[in-house]
């Protein structure tokens, strides 16, 4: 009679495994990179400003971010190797050509001013642009004053700069 | 460690790549500006087309001046030409006689125009202004060796300035 009890607990613990849960689990993710990029629209050729002086329209780039934070837009003066800081040189010409520049949108100004004056490059920054999941058009500016206005008087060359606009996510 | 806990330590480690990689994207555009600044030159004077001068209670006269402008480097050459080779000329048909002067140009005094003058300047600068004065010579009429009859007496001087 004793020896009958015994075997029915032992054939309950050999059944319980058979009731046990089991699951297994996997996690699924898209990643969507990080899209900041800069289309220009800015001419490749040097664009001829007028002897008149005045605002001139360069041109338009389009910026596509589908960033959810602020990046920064830059503006800065490259010319002559970076060398012209801010303002248009002539070959063979200690004189300089100033210039300020406007980077807006259709409803605002975003940047404006002058980027050096030939011996201190001030590059412009906005780094607080957030525009979310967008398309945004910026139109280039320049503006330069009547070359009759200048006093002493320019000498005769062609003065240039190159002006490059950065985008870059924020740190 | 598990190969559960493998892939999820792998997974998030790619994951903090991909997400450094994207913050340190920039991107740029550049154009060109510029401004084309032609050569400017000039010639101007003070000086009427007529400049009356006393021959009788003077022996010299300031005729005015001559400026001349140009924003870019070069030699100027200065022609200055008597139609009547450095003389006055009696302006009444007829009347020959002469009266003979020197011309004053600038620094250079008693310029004989019996041939052109010419002279050269070199612009060492850009934008330079240089006036030059111009002024001439004669002797007074009382004191002419060679008397000349009473009349109107006339030269035209033409001054030309070409940069190169």
């Amino acid at each position: 009679m004793k020896k009958f009890v015994l075997f029915a607990i032992v054939a309950l613990l050999v059944s319980a495994p058979a009731f046990a849960a089991d699951s297994s689990s996997t996690v699924i993710k898209a990643v969507i990179a990080q899209d900041l990029t800069i289309t220009g629209g800015l001419p490749t050729v040097p664009t001829t400003l007028p002897l008149s002086g005045g605002t001139t329209t360069i041109g338009t780039l389009t910026v596509n971010s589908n960033l959810a934070t602020a990046w920064t837009i830059t503006i800065s003066s490259t010319g002559g190797a970076g060398a012209n800081k801010g303002v248009m040189k002539a070959s063979g010409v200690t004189e300089a050509y100033p210039y300020t520049v406007t980077l807006k949108t259709a409803g605002a100004t975003v940047l404006t001013g002058s980027l050096g004056d030939g011996t201190t490059a001030t590059p412009l920054s906005k780094t607080d642009v957030l525009t979310g999941v967008a398309t945004v058009t910026y139109t280039l500016e320049v503006t330069t004053a009547a070359v009759a206005t200048f006093s002493p008087a320019l000498p005769a060359g062609t003065y240039e700069d190159t002006i490059t606009i950065t985008i870059a996510p924020n740190a | 460690m598990s190969k559960h806990m493998k892939k999820v330590i792998v997974l998030v480690f790619l994951s903090i790549l991909v997400f450094s990689a994207s913050a340190q994207v920039s991107q740029s555009v550049s154009t060109e500006i510029q401004g084309i600044v032609p050569v400017v030159f000039s010639l101007g004077t003070d000086m009427t087309d007529v400049e009356t001068v006393d021959l009788v209670n003077s022996s010299s006269a300031y005729l005015g001046k001559v400026v001349v402008y140009t924003n870019t480097k070069g030699i100027w050459t200065i022609i200055i030409n008597s139609k009547n080779a450095g003389k006055l000329a009696g302006r009444t048909p007829g009347n020959n006689d002469l009266y003979p002067y020197y011309m004053g140009f600038g620094t250079v005094d008693r310029i004989d125009l019996s041939s052109d003058f010419e002279m050269t300047y070199s612009t060492l600068v850009a934008k330079t202004t240089v006036e030059y004065p111009v002024s001439i010579n004669y002797t007074r009429l009382e004191d002419l060796q060679q008397p000349v009859v009473s009349d109107t007496y006339s030269d035209i001087v033409t001054i030309t300035v070409t940069i190169s």
